[in-house]
C-alpha cells in the first residue's frame, strides 16, 4: 500500500510538472513534447489503478496520435521566433478554465485516495462485451458522429486544393 | 538462491532485475545484428564484408562501438540542444519498451499483461516522436524532410499493422501474447491468416523504415535522413533504436504468426523452446536482409498509396473473412 502511494505521488507529480511546462514553455514544439509526457503519466496512473486497457488506448490515441498529429502540423508551419498569445486573452481562458475545472471537482471527493478496481472492472473483455451489447446505440451513434466528421474533414481539404 | 527468491519478490527489485536483463539482450543481438547485416547484405553482393577483426570479422561491432565512443560529438550552434540531446535517449527507450511483453518460452517473459498486444502496438505507436524530435531539433532541411517522411511513412502504416492483428486476436479470443502463442500449439496462425500475415509483414518493415520502404532516410535523396547532424554515442543510440525495433518487429511476427516457441507435433523442454524462438526470429531477420539487398527503394508518393489503397483494404477483408469463418 505504501508502494502504491510513493509511486502515485511519484507520477502525480510528474503529470503536473509537465502539464506546468506545456502551458509556460516558449517553443510550441517543446511544448507538444512536455504534453507528451502528461499523457504518458495519465497513461501510468491508470495502470496503477488497474485499468490497464484504459492505459493502453490512452497512449496509443493520446500520445501516439494526437500528439504525433501535433508535431506534424508544427513540422509543415515556418519556424520563425517565438509567439505568445496576448498575455490578458490568455490569462482570462485559463481562468475560465480553472472556474469550469473547480465547479465540476468540487462536486465530486476527488481528494481522497482512490483503490484500484477489482480486476473485472478494466479488464478487456467486459470492456467489449458492455459496448457490443448495453451500450450498442451510443457507440454506433458515436462511430456515425466521426464518420461525420471525418467526410467534413475531407472536404474542407479537398475545397482548398480545388481553387 | 535464497537471497535471489527473496530480491525477486520485491516488485521494484524485480522490475529493474528485468529491465536490466531485456537490454542486456537486446542489446547483445543488436550488436550481432550489425555484423550479420554487414555479412548478408555483402554476400548478396558477392562481396566478403566484415574479415579483419577477429574470426569471420565477429568483433567489428566491437570495433565500431570504440570507434563510434571516440568520436566528436558534435551539436549544431543552430539545434534545439534540449530535443537534439533527449532524442537518441528516448528513441533507445521507447524502443526496449514493448519487448517486456515478448515471451521467448512461457516462463521467460518479463510480465504477461492481459493487454499484451494492445500494449505492445501503443508504445510502438510512439516510435515516431523521438524521430520528429531528432528531426527538428536538428535545424537541418534534410533531416526535416526525413521526418516528416518518416510520420508519413507510420501514420499510414500504423493503420493496417493494427487491423492485421485484429484477425489472430478473434481466433485467440484474447491480447496476452501467452495466450495467442499457446492456441497455436497446433496450426500456426501464418496457415489460418495468411492474408494477415502478408499485411502485417509489409507494413512491419514500413514501421522499421527498412528498405525497400527506408523513405526516413533515403540516403541518396536525404544524406541520411533525421539523423544527418549526429555524430558520436548518439548516432550510435539512433542506429540501436533502429535495430531494436527490428528485433522487436520480427519477434511479434514469430508471436503472432508463426508460433512462438512452439513446433509442429513435439513438445520440447523449456530451453530449446527458447532456441527454437530464437532460430525463428534470425529466419525471418534473414529474409529481411536478403530483401534489403535485393529490392531497389520505393518513392514515397508510390509507398504511401500502397498502404492506404491496398494494405487497408486488404486488412479490412481479412478481418471480415474471419468473422464469417468465426461465426459459421
Amino acid at each position: 500500500m505504501t508502494n502504491d502511494i510513493l509511486v502515485f505521488y511519484l507520477i502525480a507529480f510528474t503529470t503536473i510538472i509537465s502539464a506546468i511546462l506545456v502551458i509556460t514553455m516558449r517553443d510550441i514544439f517543446r511544448c507538444a513534447i512536455a504534453l507528451l509526457m502528461m499523457f504518458v503519466a495519465i497513461a501510468a496512473i491508470f495502470i496503477t489503478l488497474e485499468a490497464e486497457f484504459i492505459a493502453a488506448v490512452q497512449i496509443l490515441v493520446y500520445a501516439g496520435a494526437v500528439v504525433v498529429l501535433i508535431l506534424f502540423a508544427i513540422m509543415l508551419t515556418k519556424r520563425d521566433g517565438e509567439r505568445d498569445m496576448i498575455p490578458v486573452f490568455r490569462g482570462l481562458v485559463s481562468l475560465l478554465f480553472l472556474l469550469v475545472i473547480m465547479l465540476y471537482v468540487g462536486e465530486m471527493n476527488w481528494w481522497r485516495y482512490a483503490p484500484p478496481m477489482e480486476a473485472e472492472a478494466g479488464s478487456t473483455a467486459l470492456i467489449g462485451t458492455l459496448l457490443f451489447s448495453e451500450f450498442v446505440v451510443p457507440f454506433e451513434v458515436i462511430s456515425l458522429i466521426l464518420l461525420v466528421a471525418m467526410i467534413g474533414a475531407i472536404y474542407m481539404a479537398k475545397k482548398e486544393v480545388a481553387e | 538462491m535464497a537471497v535471489i527468491t527473496e530480491i525477486m519478490a520485491n516488485p521494484v527489485a524485480r522490475g529493474l532485475v528485468g529491465v536490466l536483463v531485456v537490454v542486456a539482450f537486446i542489446s547483445l543481438n543488436v550488436l550481432f545484428l550489425t555484423w550479420m547485416e554487414r555479412k548478408v547484405v555483402a554476400r548478396v553482393q558477392v562481396r566478403y564484408g566484415p574479415n579483419r577483426a577477429g574470426p569471420f570479422g565477429l568483433l567489428q561491432p566491437v570495433a565500431d562501438t570504440v570507434k563510434l565512443l571516440t568520436k566528436e560529438d558534435i551539436i549544431p550552434k543552430a539545434a534545439d540542444r534540449l530535443l537534439f540531446t533527449l532524442a537518441p535517449a528516448v528513441a533507445f527507450t521507447v524502443a526496449v519498451l514493448p519487448a517486456i511483453t515478448i515471451p521467448l518460452t512461457k516462463g521467460l517473459i518479463v510480465t504477461d499483461l492481459n493487454v499484451g498486444i494492445l500494449y505492445v502496438i501503443a508504445v510502438s505507436s510512439l516510435a515516431t516522436i523521438p524521430v520528429i524530435m531528432a528531426a527538428w531539433g536538428s535545424n537541418n532541411k534534410y533531416s526535416l524532410l526525413g521526418g516528416m517522411r518518416a510520420v508519413a511513412q507510420s501514420l499510414s502504416y500504423e493503420i493496417p499493422l493494427v487491423l492485421s492483428v485484429v484477425g489472430v486476436i478473434a481466433l485467440t479470443g484474447s491480447l496476452s501474447m501467452v495466450r495467442i502463442v499457446e492456441a497455436q500449439k497446433d496450426t500456426w496462425f501464418i496457415l489460418l491468416q495468411p492474408l494477415g500475415f502478408a499485411v502485417f509483414y509489409l507494413a512491419a518493415i514500413a514501421e522499421m523504415g527498412r528498405i525497400p520502404f527506408d523513405m526516413p532516410e533515403s540516403e541518396s535523396e536525404l544524406v541520411a535522413g533525421f539523423h544527418t547532424e549526429y555524430t558520436g554515442m548518439k548516432f550510435a543510440l539512433l542506429l540501436f533504436a533502429e535495430y531494436i525495433h527490428m528485433v522487436v518487429a520480427t519477434a511479434l511476427i514469430v508471436v503472432l504468426f508463426l508460433g512462438g516457441w512452439n513446433l509442429p507435433f513435439i513438445t520440447l523442454p523449456p530451453i530449446l523452446q527458447a532456441a527454437v524462438f530464437m532460430v525463428k526470429m534470425y529466419i525471418v531477420i534473414f529474409i529481411l536482409m536478403w530483401t534489403r539487398g535485393t529490392l531497389p527503394r520505393i518513392k514515397i508518393n508510390v509507398m504511401t498509396a500502397i498502404g492506404w489503397k491496398f494494405l487497408i483494404p486488404l486488412a479490412l477483408a481479412n478481418i471480415f473473412i474471419t468473422g464469417i469463418l468465426l461465426a459459421w
